[in-house]
């Protein structure tokens, strides 16, 4: 068993920047409205969280930057990395990405 | 056309040597096992050819194939180079255009697994650049719904193109000096 968010449909098909104030569907409001709450819940059900990039117009990289930065901030790196499993048939390099931004050191805004 | 008149030329001497007939003997016997032996030589030689000449244009063809999809791809990294140079780009036009960017790298290195002659090209700096590039102009915040590239950014981002425009090109080299 796992939790899953597919993003295209769970939450944008277009989804966007960084902020809030950068417009619509950015990644803070992906964090504090789905991921952080579908991952505190796959903490405490003791399984995976699967989040499907796939089937979206596109990502940029602020978007997926900040919310998964956001949960590593949370949770700390090696909780994060251990619980995620992230799908991306589309665009397979983001996978390696959002590992980065999860390990990432970066000062909280 | 020199090299056609240097061929002529050798051939015309060539062929005046072997007029002298003096070196050479002839017999008006002909073996029927050297007769047979001289067609199938030609019918060999023949086929060789054909086929040779066949190989080359399937190859030049394939080659001519992957180098316009080259050329389509870096036909839109100019479109980045254009919007980068403009110092704003629509928020969802560089989503989309990074997206199809990102395609076309996977569909390069996915036709070079099945090419005869670029099977061991390396994608990987190719690739490298190209999250650079992205995260350049996607990592900025939009307002409005458009991204206003600061002049450091547009000078890294023109540094990045180049060094996929290079690569590009040695992917090129490559695939025509391969045999």
């Amino acid at each position: 068993m796992a939790i899953k968010i597919k993003i295209a449909t769970d939450f944008s098909k277009t989804p966007g920047a960084r902020y809030y104030t950068d417009g619509k569907k950015s990644g803070q409001e992906f964090f504090e409205t789905l991921l952080d709450k579908r991952f505190a819940e796959a903490q405490l059900e003791n399984v995976k969280l699967v989040v499907d990039l796939d089937n979206t117009d596109g990502f940029a990289t602020s978007f997926l930057d900040e919310a998964f930065h956001r949960l590593a901030d949370k949770y700390s790196p090696k909780v994060v990395l251990d619980r995620l499993e992230v799908i991306s048939n589309d665009e397979p390099d983001w996978i390696e990405e959002i590992k980065h931004y999860i390990n990432q050191d970066k000062p909280k805004k | 056309m020199i090299r056609f008149i240097i061929v002529a030329f050798l051939g015309g001497l060539i062929g005046v040597y072997l007029c002298n007939w003096q070196y050479f003997e002839f017999d008006k016997k002909l073996h029927v096992a050297e007769l047979f032996a001289l067609g199938v030589t030609s019918l060999v030689g023949l086929h060789i050819a054909g086929k040779l000449s066949q190989q080359q244009s399937s190859q030049r063809s394939e080659k001519d194939f992957y180098i316009s999809e080259i050329k389509d791809f870096r036909n839109k990294l100019m479109k980045i180079k254009l919007k980068n140079d403009s110092g704003s780009v629509s928020f969802p036009e560089s989503i989309y255009l990074f997206r199809d960017i990102n395609y076309d790298i996977s569909h390069l290195e996915e036709l070079s697994k099945f090419s005869t002659f670029c099977r061991n090209t390396d994608f990987k700096k190719l690739r490298t650049q190209f999250v650079i590039l992205r995260e350049l102009i996607t990592g900025i915040s939009p307002v409005n719904d458009t991204i206003h590239i600061p002049m450091e950014i547009r000078l890294k981002t023109d540094t990045v193109l180049h060094n996929m425009k290079r690569e590009l090109y040695q992917i090129i080299l490559k695939v025509n000096s391969s045999k």
